[in-house]
């Protein structure tokens, strides 16, 4: 008899949804912030654990002992103190290795490393997911859940609010064209070695002044070293912070093009940026005042009150 | 419409079928079986005191009733929901028949369609909800409020026994909560004569009570689930 009131947690369905709240975990962070990876890989073994479950869930079940596999099809416990065990996630990955034609050893190997991520961030104290720039990981963790998804029969359209921007980056791990951003590095690097010192420090010093941060997110050129720029376009959801003066918003910018005043490198689109470690997802906030934010006042009607004088009487010597 | 393949027919293509006192002679549980596979819900829930046939009375709230609608809606409206929302796979079908009606007490049903266009794409997608409390050794997991399951899709929805999980799942109850569908909309049913008879597709359909009033209050329907139609 199905089971139609008690729900299995080990089936394919219950692991999907959480993936999804996992994945709704890691949305609400800015894609810079640690957190955002941790949810990540959090998502992506459930994902995977979804995956090999829609085979079935005895797939799951930890094979010392048989009731594990009872537990895995949907059945009440028949002994006392029973907790229910599956198997750990490098075997989960192992067995999606073999099952799937699509789960590559590359996607596996990704896979794997990133719980290595997740074992360190949750068990030691280092904080695994600060300062790891997004290029090395978000593409091929997004591959990585397009070939799980698919194996549900499902799609990113399922699975993440953006879609477009998660296919993006899936699509710049094979742009070959993008590897060839190297030629240009080192082409533009020549030409400011052969400039004169004093050219080259004259250079340096106006970019300095041009890169300032509200013009687009600063970075370093590859090229020349100099201070240079990014701008991106925004990707996920808007974080809003209301404290007493200020509301302050931010948002994840996934770069789409690079520039340096000093040695004129430029760059333009995601793969490209990403191929020569400039793609690494950086956050955009910008600062209102609370009436700003809120319209509660226009700067008219603000220049208005504050040229408004008090009504007083004239002044007269008692009356 | 009185035979079995009509019947089966209205509900595959309209979510519902309506059949006016139809055999007043035979109990629920002979027409139900005459109609469809009926889900004993004792077997589901052994030691609850539910029976195959569950008899429906209005109520009074009370807090000994708050595992049921009416412990906390009493006579009022009840809002729109599906049944047994809060389970892994809802029943596919439940006939509510008429014992003791009144007409001015209906059962109103809103079509699955309706639903989706109110709640958008993008929250009815992601939304996920988990039963609002756990009884024993229940398992809570998160389930989505668009299901699939052998072959077919349907809809979980109960602003009582389901609880938000997440944001999707927030802004799809604070639409709900407003009664944001035109009037014309809604289908109304009134078991009013003894044998009325009503069948819905309880993944393809909300549906409600509306409110009782004093007059009316010996009302009494009987309501079986089923596994199938046809």
């Amino acid at each position: 008899m199905i089971n139609l009131v008690q729900a299995n947690s080990w089936s394919a369905e219950a692991l999907f949804s959480k993936a999804l709240l996992f994945t709704e975990q890691m949305n609400s962070s800015n894609a810079d912030e640690w957190k955002y990876g941790l949810w990540s890989s959090l998502s992506l073994e459930l994902l995977a654990r979804a995956s090999l479950a829609n085979i079935s869930p005895a797939l799951l079940a930890e094979p010392n002992n048989w009731r594990n596999i009872m537990h895995a099809l949907g059945n009440a416990p028949t002994a006392k103190k029973f907790t229910p065990n599956s198997i750990g996630t490098k075997e989960v990955l192992a067995r999606l290795s073999e099952l799937l034609p699509d789960f590559t050893q590359e996607v596996a190997g990704f896979c794997s490393k990133h719980v290595e991520r997740r074992n360190a961030e949750l068990h030691s104290g280092e904080i695994v997911f600060s300062g790891l720039g997004t290029s090395e990981w978000l593409p091929k963790y997004f591959k990585a859940c397009q070939i799980l998804l698919a194996s549900l029969g499902k799609t990113l359209d399922d699975f993440v609010a953006d879609p477009t921007s998660a296919q993006q980056l899936i699509d710049s791990l094979d742009d070959a064209a993008a590897k060839a951003v190297d030629q240009d590095i080192k082409a533009h690097a020549k030409v400011w070695e052969n400039k004169e010192e004093g050219s080259r420090n004259e250079a340096a010093h106006q970019a300095q002044a041009w890169a300032t941060r509200h013009a687009g997110h600063r970075a370093q050129c590859p090229s020349c070293r100099s201070p240079a720029l990014l701008q991106g376009s925004p990707s996920g959801t808007v974080s809003t912070t209301v404290s007493d003066d200020v509301v302050i918003q931010r948002q994840t910018m996934l770069p789409t093009s690079f520039e340096c005043i000093a040695c004129g490198l430029k760059i333009s689109g995601f793969s490209k940026l990403s191929a020569c470690g400039l793609g690494d997802a950086f956050t955009a906030k910008t600062t209102y005042t609370a009436a700003e934010f809120f319209e509660l006042y226009t700067e008219e009607e603000l220049e208005e009150a504050r040229n408004e004088m008090p009504e007083y009487e004239p002044d007269f010597n008692e009356y | 419409m009185d035979d079995v393949e009509s019947i089966a027919k209205k509900i595959r293509f309209e979510g519902y079928a309506f059949i006016n006192e139809w055999q007043p002679s035979l109990n629920t549980e002979e027409v139900a079986s005459e109609v469809g596979s009926i889900l004993d819900v004792e077997k589901y829930l052994p030691n609850a005191g539910i029976g195959k046939i569950q008899r429906l009375n209005p109520k009074e709230p009370s807090k000994e009733l708050i595992n049921q609608y009416s412990g906390s809606y009493g006579l009022d409206e009840f809002p729109f929901h599906s049944d047994l929302a809060h389970w892994q796979i809802p029943p596919r079908y439940l006939l509510l028949r008429c014992i003791r009606g009144y007409k001015d007490v209906l059962t109103n049903l809103l079509p699955l369609s309706v639903f989706e266009k109110i709640i958008e794409k993008k929250y009815l997608k992601f939304a996920l909800v988990c039963p609002r409390r756990k009884s024993g050794v229940q398992t809570i997991c998160p389930m989505s409020i668009k299901f699939k399951t052998s072959g077919d899709v349907g809809v979980r929805w109960d602003l009582l026994f389901l609880q938000p999980l997440n944001a999707p799942a927030r802004e799809a109850y604070k639409i709900m909560l407003y009664a944001p569908w035109d009037e014309k909309e809604i289908i109304p049913a009134c078991l009013e004569k003894p044998g009325d008879t009503l069948i819905i597709d309880n993944w393809k359909m909300l549906h409600n009570r509306t409110t009782v009033p004093f007059s009316s209050q010996s009302r009494e329907i009987e309501r079986v689930y089923l596994n199938s139609i046809g």
